[in-house]
């Protein structure tokens, strides 16, 4: 690359490709923060065979840090002024650029199909709720936590175990009209009122249901692996194109 | 003394039969000594038809301490009589009280019945009979039928999906320009 009047261009590739790399760590991060999934919802999207966002999320993993490493041979290329390098350095992002374009699309289409109204999440919980293979089990035990923990019953209220049919009732028969869970809880965890429970006292169960929840945590790891994937790969795009421009000019 | 809403034995004509179901219902609802009728989801209670069972509200306080007799019928069997299923509780100031816990008798549950039929009940305190109430326990529609398709694409998904696809397309024409002209002055 000619040198003098290309300094000018040379610092704001290097102060692009910086802020580059500290966006694409951020990813990185916020990457491996939706794939161990504190919150603990994966059975949900692995059983419905919809968990492109933690795929998507795994994906930004690797190229968060690609990104992260294909910035630094950006600074290094420029600082050594070799034309082969920004070359490679070009092709390496792009293909980097792809990888992740690939997540952000998959993941914000996954959770449309998850999470767009509460239907699926509704039929997987009358499927495998009670259920005893490894899928039922492991949507079991995740509702079970989520009614405890949000205080919640049934995906929209707890009408949809007894509009519907379940395995749950037909495993438990008619006793409950609804799983013990739904039941309020004293502090010291019994059930508060186990007979108004069973009749369905508006005290005496969550009321509320639980898809509100389960909506707004697939949402807040699709919009940390898709629109901050987006904006990331907005900013390279514009990275990207001043490369090549400083590139063709040279 | 009101006559009780009687089922008929022979097939009298159609214009008297319908005068007689009209008179019969005037007769059974102006016969009411007293009104209940089936919780629903404005009382306290998330409904009060459930698949096998109905939530039938309780005779008025001014009858408490005696028993409360079940009428109920379907379509197909004619009035059976449950004796003495509860007592009516008295009143609300005095509420069985534990602790803090202070609770009272708001309905009465009709169990064991079968799901999406239809049934009327009526209640006998004594010499006095509430109104009939017809309703049907709860007919569980198969999980099977929600339609999980997808419902809707998202703007997200529209904005993403598009704006990404033009930003590859151009980003691959600009490095393949670079890459030829790079090629060309080599």
């Amino acid at each position: 690359m000619a040198d003098g009047g290309d300094s000018y261009f040379m610092v704001l590739m290097i102060l692009l490709n910086s802020f580059g790399a500290a966006a694409s760590l951020a990813l990185f991060a916020l990457a491996i923060w939706v794939a161990v999934d504190g919150y603990g919802l994966y059975p949900i999207s692995w059983v419905s065979g919809k968990d492109d966002i933690f795929a998507g999320a795994w994906i930004a993993i690797f190229t968060g840090f690609a990104f992260f490493c294909a910035t630094v041979f950006g600074i290094l290329a420029v600082v050594k002024k070799s034309r082969l390098l920004v070359l490679l350095y070009l092709i390496l992002m792009f293909i980097i650029f792809i990888f992740e374009c690939a997540s952000c699309i998959t993941a914000v289409t996954h959770r449309d199909y998850l999470v767009g109204n509460s239907n699926l999440v509704k039929k997987q919980m009358l499927k495998y709720y009670g259920d005893n293979t490894p899928a039922g089990q492991q949507i079991t035990v995740t509702w079970n936590r989520v009614m405890r923990e949000v205080k919640c019953c049934g995906a929209d209220n707890p009408q949809d175990w007894i509009q519907y049919n379940s395995t749950f009732r037909m495993m438990y028969g008619t006793a409950y009209p609804w799983p013990q869970q739904c039941c309020k809880r004293l502090s010291n965890f019994e059930v508060a009122d186990a007979d108004g429970c069973k009749a369905g006292l508006n005290s005496a169960l969550f009321n509320k249901g639980c898809f509100k929840h389960i909506e707004s945590v697939f949402s807040r790891y699709t919009w940390s692996v898709s629109w901050y994937g987006f904006s990331v790969l907005m900013f390279m795009v514009s990275l990207l194109d001043y490369s090549i421009a400083c590139f063709s000019i040279s | 003394m009101c006559q009780r809403h009687s089922r008929f034995t022979q097939s009298p004509s159609a214009t008297m039969l319908t005068t007689l179901v009209f008179t019969g219902a005037l007769l059974t609802f102006t016969c009411a000594d007293f009104n209940v009728r089936i919780l629903d989801d404005k009382d306290v209670v998330v409904s009060g038809m459930l698949p096998d069972s109905l939530l039938l509200s309780l005779p008025p306080c001014s009858l408490e301490g005696q028993n409360a007799d079940l009428i109920y019928s379907t379509n197909t069997t004619s009035d059976k009589t449950l004796r003495s299923v509860f007592t009516v509780p008295t009143c609300v100031t005095s509420g069985r009280e534990e602790g803090t816990l202070v609770s009272r008798k708001i309905a009465y549950k009709v169990s064991n019945l079968a799901a999406g039929a239809h049934y009327r009940l009526q209640y006998q305190v004594g010499t006095q009979k509430s109104n009939v109430v017809t309703a049907s326990t709860r007919a569980a529609k198969d999980y099977n039928d929600i339609d999980t398709g997808l419902p809707a694409r998202s703007g997200a998904m529209v904005v993403i999906t598009v704006i990404l696809s033009v930003a590859m397309f151009v980003l691959m024409v600009a490095i393949t320009v670079t890459l030829v002209i790079a090629t060309d002055e080599d």
